[in-house]
């Protein structure tokens, strides 16, 4: 608890995040260049797929960051709505914008490896609709997040729905396990350990730190130019008042 | 150069992968991009109101550094 109000200070919590901005960025950098080299160049092809597999390094992340940034937006939100948190509150909203983005990239990058791999962009299966459905609770989040004039109540109902639709995240998860779907069953997260070779996994999980800490990068710099437009609001207002 | 070519053509999927790895390029720094303009753009109309009342702005709940100790 302690914890918690002690980063709900905005200022705090910016003397906080401004240095360690640049070591994430370097860091993000660093992961996604030795990840990229280790895809395109010595990854080898897959003997089944042939180099389409390449897809997995661009797709598999970002779906995996498309269901990570939801899950960190319903705790932010979560937080926000209960202890009246403002930094938790700007930290869902600006989550919201970046998951969302994640989620197309899963959903554009799956389309065009559907074609080769299954024949169609498209199938209306559980796991590509679970995942249609995560973009517009993304798109859902955002457009009732700024509906209201009165930014605490945008943020309470957002929260809610936020909330409500965390039920599709296992869905989404254990889609290909419940339902019979064209996609392809986990290879990575599963009880039993990874099933794809180390001269896959290593490039996968590299790209897979390196979109974290993108997100992480990105986040801060947003939440850092959100906290400072919402001391130039009350600025203003109390120019205008005096 | 075969090579390259051969390297672009990805085994007949190039038309598959590059759009995969380019759309995720141009996204995702688009928004690293429009984020840090907007910081300072932000950062900028802050220290211009800051300058007009002569005194650095922290909202009422918090408590200023230089107060602290």
């Amino acid at each position: 608890m302690a914890m918690i109000e002690k980063y709900a200070n905005p200022n705090r919590f910016l003397r906080i995040a401004r240095p360690l901005i640049p070591w994430i960025g370097g860091i993000t950098l660093l992961c996604l260049g030795i990840g990229l080299y280790l895809a395109l160049f010595v990854s080898p092809a897959d003997y089944q797929q042939g180099e389409s597999v390449r897809i997995i390094y661009v797709h598999v992340p970002a779906a995996w960051m498309a269901m990570f940034c939801y899950t960190s937006l319903v705790i932010s939100a979560g937080v926000g709505l209960i202890w009246k948190h403002p930094v938790a509150e700007i930290a869902a909203r600006e989550t919201a914008s970046i998951g969302a983005i994640f989620t197309f990239l899963a959903l554009l990058t799956g389309s065009l490896w559907g074609k080769p791999m299954w024949g169609t962009w498209w199938v209306w299966d559980a796991r590509l609709t679970s995942m249609l459905v995560l973009l517009f609770l993304y798109i859902g989040f955002m457009a009732l997040n700024s509906a209201f004039d009165n930014a605490q109540r945008g943020a309470k109902a957002s929260a809610i729905l936020a909330m409500v639709g965390f039920i599709n995240i296992p869905i989404i998860k254990f889609s290909v396990d419940w339902w019979n779907t064209l996609h392809q069953p986990a290879s990575v997260i599963r009880m039993d350990g990874p099933s794809i070779h180390s001269s896959m996994l290593i490039p996968l999980l590299l790209m897979a730190v390196g979109y974290s800490f993108f997100y992480l990068w990105v986040l801060l710099i947003r939440m850092d130019s959100a906290i400072t437009a919402g001391k130039i609001r009350t600025l203003r207002q109390r120019h205008a008042q005096a | 150069m075969v090579t390259i070519s051969s390297f672009l053509e990805m085994g007949g999927y190039g038309a598959y992968i590059w759009p995969c790895y380019g759309i995720s390029a141009i996204l995702m720094i688009a928004i690293y991009v429009t984020s840090v303009r907007t910081l300072k753009e932000n950062r900028a109309i802050l220290n211009s109101l800051e300058k007009d009342t002569m005194q650095p702005f922290n909202p009422p709940n918090s408590v200023n550094p230089e107060q602290q100790n």
